[in-house]
């Protein structure tokens, strides 16, 4: 598999589950990797799949582990916060 | 029929009033701009510009000046609130794209645009009486209005869908994307309600008032729309429990 049919192979799962690549975050990359690349890449006859899904996992923890995380409100985070606090509590 | 519709009217204020209220409250504790932007856009749309304008039109018999001045304080407030949607789109939605920002722009120069219009040409007492328009500017106040909840209407599906997906497996929560949904149908249904306006004006040339099933329409545009809006604010248990519950689509593989 090329690198771009690799970065073709990426982008189409993460579209799939409605991710965008410019602004997905690591711990949504990681689910991804866990729950859907390595499906992808057998598809596409890659061979050693888990063992490649697995290695991405492990430069993902250390691009994790270096990145200073800043958190960006998005569209999802307003949403979550937009409810009552009586519903709330009743939730948790 | 006309009872019926009053009624429809009337708990989409009352709807707008509280949640908008309950969202201002909100801003105050996390001081964040989106839940001021939604607050303002709320309360001025939904609540505010709707009191001062049927106040207008119900209390104020006298001259014409009179219920010119609470007609244009009504439509300023409701031009205020359009405007928040706006930036609150642009914001929430799209806060890296040039596209979105120049939209907002835009927007906001057509809804001023359109307000002075309304004012210089005196057509804005056309909102206070049932004398038809003679001219475009209330249409085209009424279409530059409506623009601002039908671009956060789409977005929101389009959110929607997205976490649609994202659910599937894992990374969204099933109360929070229907609540993305639910405000979609809130904001949906008013900018349906101004699209039926503006039909309503460019065929007869009068409000809505002129007919029942116009007035029947909007106010059942406004029901739908106050039902959204407080089942996405304030989620009952047994629905929250349905939600959860609910089999979520299966990933794709």
């Amino acid at each position: 598999m090329s690198k771009l049919e690799a970065r073709g192979t990426v982008r189409l799962v993460l579209r799939d589950v409605g991710l965008d690549p410019s602004s997905v975050t690591p711990r949504q990359m990681a689910v991804v990797i866990e729950r859907l690349l390595g499906a992808a890449l057998s598809k596409r006859k890659v061979e050693s799949a888990a063992e490649l899904c697995q290695a991405l996992m492990r430069e993902l923890e250390q691009i994790g582990a270096n990145r200073v995380e800043h958190h960006e409100d998005t569209a999802y985070d307003l949403f979550e916060r937009l409810e009552s606090d009586g519903t709330r509590r009743g939730r948790s | 029929m006309i009872a019926i519709s009053v009624a429809g009217l009337l708990l989409s204020m009352v709807a707008s009033l509280v949640v908008g209220s309950r969202v201002l409250a909100l801003w105050w504790r996390t001081r964040k701009l989106p839940e001021l932007l939604l607050a303002v856009a709320t309360l001025c749309v939904g609540f505010i510009a709707y009191a001062v304008g049927t106040a207008g039109k119900i209390l104020v018999e006298g001259p014409s000046e009179l219920r010119g001045s609470f007609t244009l304080i009504g439509l300023s407030i409701e031009c205020i609130g359009h405007v928040a949607l706006v930036a609150f789109s642009w914001r929430v939605f799209r806060p890296r794209e040039a596209w979105a920002g120049g939209l907002a722009g835009s927007l906001t120069a057509l809804i001023a645009v359109a307000l002075a219009g309304e004012v210089v040409s005196g057509e804005l007492l056309r909102y206070s009486d049932m004398i038809p328009i003679s001219g475009p500017w209330v249409p085209f106040g009424l279409a530059a209005r409506g623009a601002a909840p039908t671009w956060m209407a789409i977005e929101c599906f389009q959110l929607y869908s997205k976490l649609r997906l994202r659910q599937r497996i894992g990374l969204a929560e099933p109360l929070v994307v229907n609540r993305v949904l639910l405000w979609g149908v809130a904001i949906g249904c008013p900018a349906l309600g101004f699209a039926v306006s503006v039909a309503h004006r460019l065929i007869y040339g009068t409000g809505l008032r002129a007919h029942v099933w116009a007035l029947s329409t909007v106010s059942l545009l406004a029901t739908v729309s106050a039902v959204a809006l407080s089942l996405a604010f304030f989620p009952p248990k047994a629905y929250r429990r349905w939600l959860e519950e609910r089999p979520g689509p299966a990933p794709r593989a």
